[in-house]
């Protein structure tokens, strides 16, 4: 049983398939997303961690339709996205939100919030007339917690912070009821000191209006702590290398590459932080997108690698215990996650 | 005290007057810009309003040729011993009209193509931008000089119109530049996500940011055309009847001024009017450019 | 070894002075690692550029000292150096990193070329006798020299450029080496190479540290002592350990409920409510009040003097850590989690 299974309960909502993203540059190809599928169900709040260069961001952009995959389909409610056109795909647009992750440059800086607010609401015949508008938008300031709403309405968006403007990038994305968010680091922008307060806001917002979220973030904490209940993937240059319940990613990583990030993370308590058991790579360069390693594109790092197995093929995604499944030949032969078999390795 | 009171006053004002006092309060930090306004204000007070107090006057004076400046007349004489300085009122409204509307005409084209074939983009983009090409070749003084032959330029509306067919070119290019620039802004792909619409994306989410740099290349625009209408004047293309400044310069040409000591006055009067215009629409937008960014507004 | 009394720095802008550093006194001691903590308009950036003396046009020190004793024991007013003697100062008793330095580096010219310079402004010796210190400074700093030395910016990692800036910040053997952010905007196998490099140089070199951070893990890694700074000024002084499981100012509490962990339990995460205040126009009293959860009516008659606390060598800017004091207690467990038994 794979963990779609588990945790989706029916259909998917949303889904990549086999989805790839190709650029071609003047020094040569670089895949930024690799044979990547992932299935989010309806009222999911779902995370994708991550470091630079691993190709989250270019998947959560499919994933909201703004970019279009070299290889493999975008599927929502069972529509290949990129065949859809006219009213169809205008109204997948409407579904799918994404929210950026520069609060400073997602709002138009000369218009009011009260402008940005009610545009949409225009456009889409949600309300009619100026009064009904006010109610409209406030009601929207409210529900993302810009409280009291008046004090919003005329604000441009350099009066206000960070938070707030993320807030009101939130609630832009609400005026058109969508049934996915799609947040791009949306919070690591933003103080720290307010993050969880925006993170709880979009896990309101999925329990109270039943939208799917996905949050792309590079920081496992956030991933941590916005996932509590669902689901983890990790990437690594370009493609999903674990996937399974947070608290298992997080607690007892299946695969080398998220062991080693784990290990890795400092963390605000000393004695953690300084006690913590390293997880030694062979190198610490990170390869180039342009020449990808053979095999699995961790094994030149990876200190559970086997030389005639990780370096020739590529591992696919596949079901460990616990309703996860990994990208490593190494874990899912010894049917036990890489934490372990590290830990073993240097316990014994 | 005065920045307390400066809010009650701004809120009993209403609507359109908080703005132009607003405009007032920011330009009045940059001196330069407070002169360039002063500058355009005072011309155009002196080109469109003080010609009804002060009636154009034709009458030839042969005893009063060339005479230096007097009360009777501050800028002296001309050739013909008319007033200069009723020649400078009453000569300034053509030029400037005909300034405005080919500057207004010349980006209205560039503005509205130039967006479209951005925010479109695919073939419209490469049509346009193709027609653009072909139009910078084309070299601007001998069609004017072409046109002006064969057209019957008599009429203030044409040459404007002759002047923007041939200017919004380049401009076109440069707003098409900032309209691909703008459209990768993040809330512009929130427009488009949010299904507003193109004219929505491109008049309120690309334009209105745009608007310091149209304002600016349409002063740049005005000033150009200010000089070529004066230029095609002062070649005598243009057969205007009445006065302007252009035609002030061509007179004082053909007329010999250029050769006497005494005309100094009467040669230099047309060409500071000019010159002082054009430098005041510099100066303004030197400063507009400023105050059209948001952030300087009453702080946050 | 590096005392500050009483800094105060001002911006001058527009809409008025900007009070962007207020009040901010602290000891460096030899060998320590020091802390700076705070979020973005804190004042943790201007307050270190002002250490160098290389704070912008705009900024003003408006008050207090900064005060450096030498390895020969003669003490140096900052505030009162020469243009030759900055110099001095600025590389071979105290160097700093800059943040921003990481898109800073020429990028038309080598690494190698970049070490020259540096070497030759600051009268350093012979191109080869330049060329060995670069040998021997990357080598420290685990990068190979041949390569690294005949590479330009662009063609270095991240993670790279930053260890040859710390290189080369020790190129004149500083007393005092300032990190503004030095793992930010890195990925986090990188920053944790950078974290044990910087402990291992220490270790290894003695001199001191300071670094300025909005990432409290990287404190609780490297850091001896730790400062918090808000809206311009230190609300609270503590070794790492107090600051971590004995904190005394509430927005220390809040700062720590507020990052979630990745090991260990969760814990009760809770964001800080409302917003900094506008530097511009600070509230009356103690600029936390408008956000502290245990505030009363005194708390907006003054602004707080930095107190001891029932704790050594510990000071908060607040009359309340008492109340914080009973809150958290003193024993070794994340604050999170203590709110979360309670």
């Amino acid at each position: 049983m794979s963990v779609r299974d588990v945790t989706l309960r029916g259909e998917p909502l949303i889904e990549l398939d086999g989805v790839s993203r190709v650029y071609k540059t003047a020094a040569g190809t670089i895949t930024a997303v690799d044979d990547v599928s992932l299935a989010f169900g309806k009222g999911e709040a779902m995370c994708i961690v991550g470091e630079s260069g691993c190709g989250k961001t270019t998947a959560g952009r499919m994933l909201a339709g703004l970019l279009r995959p070299t290889k493999g389909r975008l599927i929502f409610e069972g529509n290949d996205v990129w065949k859809i056109k006219g009213r169809e795909l205008a109204s997948f647009r409407r579904a799918v939100q994404l929210v950026h992750q520069d609060p400073y440059a997602s709002l138009n800086p000369l218009r009011t919030i009260y402008q940005t607010l009610s545009a949409p609401l225009y456009r889409h015949k949600k309300v009619r007339g100026h009064q009904a508008a006010t109610a409209s938008v406030t009601d929207l300031l409210q529900r993302v917690g810009l409280t009291p709403p008046g004090d919003f309405l005329v604000k441009y968006p350099h009066q206000l912070s960070g938070g707030q403007r993320q807030r009101v990038a939130i609630a832009r994305a609400l005026t058109v009821d969508p049934r996915v968010i799609v947040a791009d680091e949306a919070v690591s922008m933003v103080d720290v000191s307010i993050r969880i307060s925006l993170l709880n806001l979009l896990l309101k917002l999925r329990d109270d209006l039943g939208v799917t979220i996905v949050l792309i973030t590079h920081d496992l904490a956030v991933a941590r702590y916005f996932a509590q209940k669902g689901r983890i993937g990790v990437m690594y240059l370009g493609r999903v290398v674990e996937l399974g319940r947070s608290e298992d990613v997080v607690g007892d990583a299946a695969h080398p590459y998220s062991a080693a990030l784990i290990a890795a993370i400092p963390e605000a308590d000393p004695t953690i932080t300084r006690g913590k058991e390293r997880v030694e790579l062979r190198s610490a360069e990170i390869p180039s997108l342009l020449h990808l390693p053979s095999g699995c594109t961790f094994h030149p790092r990876c200190p559970l690698a086997e030389p005639g197995l990780c370096d020739v093929q590529v591992p696919v995604l596949q079901p460990l215990r616990d309703e996860r499944e990994v990208a490593c030949h190494v874990a899912v032969r010894e049917r036990a996650p890489a934490a372990e078999l590290l830990s073993a390795s240097t316990g014994g | 005290m005065s920045a307390a009171a400066t809010p009650l006053t701004m809120a009993r004002l209403a609507g359109p007057w908080v703005k132009v006092v607003d405009f007032l309060r920011l330009l009045s930090g940059r001196p330069i810009g407070l002169v360039g306004l002063a500058g355009v204000i005072f011309f155009v007070l002196l080109a469109f309003v003080v010609p009804f107090f002060v009636p154009y006057d034709d009458k030839v004076n042969v005893t009063a040729i060339y005479e230096a400046p007097t009360l009777a007349h501050p800028l002296g004489t001309d050739s013909s011993g008319r007033d200069v300085w009723n020649q400078i009122i009453n000569g300034g409204r053509d030029i400037l009209l005909v300034g405005f509307l080919a500057a207004f005409f010349s980006t209205v084209i560039a503005v509205t193509f130039g967006s479209l074939a951005a925010t479109v983009g695919g073939r419209l983009d490469t049509a346009i931008l193709g027609i653009t090409d072909i139009w910078l070749t084309i070299p601007h003084l001998p069609v004017l000089i072409v046109a002006a032959a064969v057209l019957n330029l008599s009429n203030l509306l044409y040459i404007a119109a002759i002047l923007a067919v041939l200017g919004w070119a380049s401009l076109l290019r440069q707003i098409r530049a900032q309209v691909l620039s703008l459209r990768e802004r993040d809330y512009v792909e929130a427009a488009r996500s949010l299904d507003l619409g193109l004219f929505h994306i491109i008049f309120r989410e690309i334009l209105p940011s745009m608007r310091s740099y149209i304002v600016i290349h349409f002063i740049f625009a005005m000033t150009g055309a200010i000089y070529a209408v004066a230029g095609l004047m002062l070649l005598g293309l243009v057969p205007l009847s009445g006065i302007n400044w252009g035609l002030m310069l061509n007179l004082a040409n053909v007329k010999g001024a250029i050769f006497f000591k005494d005309s100094i006055w009467y040669i230099l009067s047309p060409i500071l009017a000019i010159a002082l215009f054009q430098l005041s629409l510099v100066w303004l937008s030197s400063a507009l450019e400023d105050i059209f960014n948001p952030r300087l507004r009453s702080g946050g | 070894m590096l005392s500050v009394r009483h800094l105060s720095i001002d911006y001058l802008t527009r809409r008025g002075p900007v009070h962007s550093v207020r009040d901010v006194s602290f000891d460096l001691h030899k060998g320590e690692t020091l802390a700076v903590i705070g979020e973005s308009g804190s004042g943790k950036t201007t307050m270190a550029v002002s250490l160098v003396r290389l704070s912008p046009r705009a900024a003003r020190i408006t008050a207090g000292q900064i005060l450096y004793r030498t390895a020969e024991g003669e003490t140096i007013d900052v505030r009162g150096l020469g243009t030759d003697e900055l110099r001095h100062y600025r590389w071979s008793e105290l160097a700093m990193v800059f943040q921003a330095a990481l898109n800073a580096f020429n990028p038309v010219i080598t690494i190698w070329e970049q070490f020259h310079d540096t070497g030759q402004a600051h009268g350093y010796g012979s191109a080869k006798k330049i060329r060995q210190r670069a040998d021997e400074l990357l080598r420290l700093v685990h990068l190979e020299p041949d390569r690294m030395l005949r590479a330009y910016p662009h063609e270095l990692s991240g993670g790279m450029r930053q260890r040859i800036l710390i290189a080369m910040s020790l190129m004149l053997e500083p007393q005092v080496v300032v990190l503004d952010e030095p793992t930010t905007a890195l990925d986090i196998l990188t920053q944790r190479q950078i974290i044990d490099l910087l402990g291992n140089l220490k270790k290894r070199l003695g001199f001191s540290l300071v670094f300025i951070s909005h990432d409290l893990s990287i404190a609780a890694e490297l850091a001896d002592r730790v400062i918090t700074m808000y809206a311009g000024t230190v609300v609270e002084r503590a070794s790492v350990q107090d600051l971590f499981y004995r904190p005394r100012h509430p927005y220390s509490v809040g700062l720590l409920r507020a990052v979630p962990r990745v090991s260990g339990e969760l814990g009760s995460v809770e964001s800080i409510a409302g917003s900094p205040p506008d530097l511009i126009r600070l509230p009356p009293g103690c600029t936390y009040e408008p956000r502290c959860p245990l505030r009363i009516p005194e708390c907006r008659e003054a602004e707080p003097a930095l107190l001891a606390v029932d704790l050594p060598d510990h000071d908060a800017r607040c009359i309340r850590w008492q109340a914080v004091a009973e809150q958290v207690g003193s024993s070794e467990v994340p604050v999170a989690v203590k709110a979360a038994a309670s």
